[in-house]
């Protein structure tokens, strides 16, 4: 417990966000404290969204890109939300760039040091290749709004900021994502 | 309220408490098929998402690279998939901000300026050549000692090979008598024979190392050993710029054995590629040993400063721990860094960016899960921050924690800091009894949670829960101070402990508090 708490500590963003964006609005390079806070859930959000790391890191860059570019159209409100906003942006314009289905089976697998044993490891990926695709077979909108709430960790106030719904409608969203995906998820069981 | 609206809050909780605890138990009521997808989703996204200091580094960069605001020059609104054509798409960290710079004067302006330079250079240190071999000076001092040492470098080998400016080409060129560097890996020993024809043998020292690492050679005849790092996983593509070379001091002296050893300082981010030369026209054999990284040992209780000498930070350290001891780990540098702790077997056990003073890191009363060794890795974050070429001091704590002891019956009043929002007791347990852990606050917001350990084994985990709290685990008493509880059993007579924690809501993360408790058992 108080191990998890202090990696509880470590994600926490004990920087102000809203005071740091407003410094990198007059010197962009006070906008780096701001990137180490967010890299990593931002790029978890694009890695569920596109196929693959070497397009997650990609977009990744982009994302930031735009951030550094777009600071001067910050108004204010949540930093999460706000770069967010941009991540979703991005991922859809890749998309319209791409004007082709992602396939299923080209999901990234990578072996992890993590799993102790081959078996475990064989396991382990069965396992996340029957969740990829099932994540795979959920509409866009359950896997956007699934990849903002697991995977980058946003509120679902700030959810409802992203996409533009109430937080109520939000928690509905998740839910329904997740049955939905259990449902798929089970089906792919089946197949394999 | 319908099933599924409270359904669905209870994910929200759910989910919002995952994102601070990793491991937060699920509310009661929620559907466990809906827990488990949860747990198999978050399983699979903590696999996912782990990015290597040099991948942040390197987006960072092309981030810079790609803003209008840095240069309009290599912004590509077709990137995305593709491939980058940036040219700075490996610079180093260090040097984006350079880059801004550098981008926004014409390409050609800077190739111009080099060639002028190096024209004028090359010209200046001519001149000076032949001023110098036909000066009555010429001879004295200086160059009696140069030849009085012979070089160990025999006259068929162009001396450019030995300039440290080339010294990292001609570690990367592999020789036509190997198809590709020998793998050899730490505290791995080899043996080779090189003739004056195959002269030189190339070996490549990979995995993740942080520190020096020392190359120990024994050969029949004096050889020469150089290294040069290259940034992890682009293998010959990137020149990380650390290079060395040791002849052992035998001075270029032919006809007999040399043993000579050469530290090479590795960042975690790096492999190394080792040549061994033989510099004479005669056969020689040797044995190469790849010793042990050479990590600081601290002591718990016991300060340690170390001064480095340019950032980023990419420290290792080591420390003697035993199962179930409570540790804090205190870092104080000039530069931000990052902090992670893992066992002898490499698994995480806790890690930390900004929980201390500025922007260091601390880890606060991690339970070490095995008796054994345990590293801490210590690495630079930012460049903005870490730019500073000074040297500076950096000093690692790491201390034993002892657990407040409380008596059954008896009070305890403890503060839990934001910075430092846990505390752990200790309690004589015994056999069979039903203790109920109380606690009163004047704090309702956030979540109280409580482990209870015995002989390694926890008795009960979760949430400490208010008095009034109906079924559906959200009513909160609205009655002030509250006193929240958890009743466990005792298995076996002996030491109890009790970790207590506060995680605040999310909207209140940044913000200081500190809870003020008073614990009872009974």
């Amino acid at each position: 417990m108080v191990i998890e708490l202090i990696q509880d500590h470590a994600v926490k963003h004990s920087i102000d966000d809203q005071a740091v964006l407003r410094a990198a609005q007059q010197d962009v390079r006070a906008f780096e404290p701001l990137y180490d806070a967010y890299v990593d859930r931002i790029y978890g959000y694009c890695l569920r969204r596109v196929n693959g790391t070497q397009d997650a890191e990609d977009l990744t860059s982009l994302v930031f890109a735009e951030a550094i570019d777009g600071l001067h159209a910050y108004r204010g409100g949540s930093v999460a939300a706000w770069l967010f906003k941009i991540a979703d942006r991005t991922v859809k314009k890749h998309w319209r760039s791409q004007r082709e289905a992602l396939p299923l089976d080209d999901y990234e697998l990578t072996l992890t040091d993590d799993t102790p044993t081959p078996m475990q490891q064989l396991l382990a990926l069965e396992q996340r290749d029957t969740l990829n695709r099932a994540v795979m077979r959920l509409s866009d909108e359950q896997r956007n709004i699934l990849a903002l709430k697991i995977s980058a960790g946003l509120s679902s106030e700030e959810i409802g900021a992203v996409i533009g719904k109430s937080a109520g409608a939000v928690r509905v969203d998740v839910y329904r994502a997740l049955k939905q995906l259990r449902t798929l998820y089970h089906l792919e069981e089946g197949k394999s | 309220m319908s099933r599924e609206k409270r359904q669905a809050r209870l994910l929200d909780k759910y989910l919002d408490a995952l994102a601070r605890n990793p491991s937060a138990p699920p509310p009661p009521d929620l559907d466990p098929e809906i827990v488990e997808m949860v747990t198999l989703f978050e399983r699979n996204e903590s696999q996912r998402q782990s990015l290597y200091h040099s991948d942040r580094r390197r987006i960072w960069q092309q981030s810079l690279i790609r803003s209008t605001r840095a240069s309009k020059r290599y912004r590509s609104d077709t990137a995305p998939g593709g491939e980058s054509e940036d040219p700075f798409s490996y610079m180093r960290f260090g040097d984006a901000e350079a880059g801004l710079t550098r981008f926004a004067w014409p390409k050609v302006s800077w190739t111009l300026l080099a060639a002028i330079l190096s024209m004028t250079l090359f010209a200046a240190i001519l001149i000076f050549a032949i001023k110098n071999e036909n000066s009555p000076e010429f001879g004295k001092g200086s160059s009696e000692g140069r030849r009085a040492t012979p070089s160990v470098v025999p006259s068929a080998m162009p001396l450019s090979d030995h300039n440290a400016t080339v010294l990292g080409d001609y570690a990367l060129t592999i020789p036509s008598w190997q198809s590709e560097p020998q793998p050899i890996s730490i505290g791995e020993t080899v043996e080779q024979t090189l003739s004056s024809e195959q002269n030189r043998w190339i070996y490549v020292l990979s995995g993740r190392i942080s520190g020096t690492v020392t190359a120990y050679i024994t050969a029949s005849e004096p050889v020469i050993m150089r290294y040069r790092t290259l940034e992890r996983p682009q293998v010959g593509g990137v020149d990380t710029g650390s290079v060395g070379i040791s002849d052992g001091g035998t001075g270029g002296d032919t006809g007999g054995a040399s043993e000579f050893e050469m530290p090479m300082k590795v960042h975690v981010d790096e492999i190394v590629r080792l040549v061994v030369e033989n510099p004479f026209p005669v056969d020689v054999s040797y044995t190469l040993t790849i010793g042990a990284v050479e990590t600081p040992t601290l002591v718990f209780g016991e300060s340690y400063t170390t001064s480095l000498e340019t950032a980023p930070v990419d420290q290792q350290f080591e420390f003697e721990g035993k199962q179930g001891d409570l540790v804090d780990i205190r870092v104080t540098a000039a530069v931000d860094t990052r902090l992670t702790l893992e066992a002898q077997d490499g698994t995480l056990i806790a890690q930390d960016d900004d929980s201390g003073a500025g922007l260091n890191p601390e880890i606060y009363h991690v339970q070490l899960p095995q008796d054994g060794r345990y590293t801490i890795r210590l690495s630079g974050v930012g460049f903005f921050i870490t730019r500073n070429d000074d040297q500076f001091d950096l000093t690692i704590d790491v201390r034993k924690v002892e657990p407040i002891t409380i008596v059954k019956g008896q009070s305890l009043d403890i503060l839990l800091p934001d910075k430092q929002p846990a505390k752990v007791l200790r309690y004589e347990g015994q056999a069979g009894e039903t203790v109920t852990l109380a606690a009163e606050t004047s704090y309702v917001s956030g979540i109280i949670n409580v482990e209870i350990i015995q002989n390694g084994k926890t008795l009960t985990v979760g949430e400490l829960l208010p008095r009034s709290e109906d079924s559906t685990g959200f009513s909160v008493d609205s009655t002030l101070p509250q006193t929240l509880t958890r009743t466990f059993d005792i298995q076996a007579d002996g030491d109890v402990k009790v970790f207590i924690n506060y995680s605040p809501p999310q909207d209140q993360e940044s913000l200081d508090y500190s809870i003020n408790l008073r614990v009872t058992l009974n």
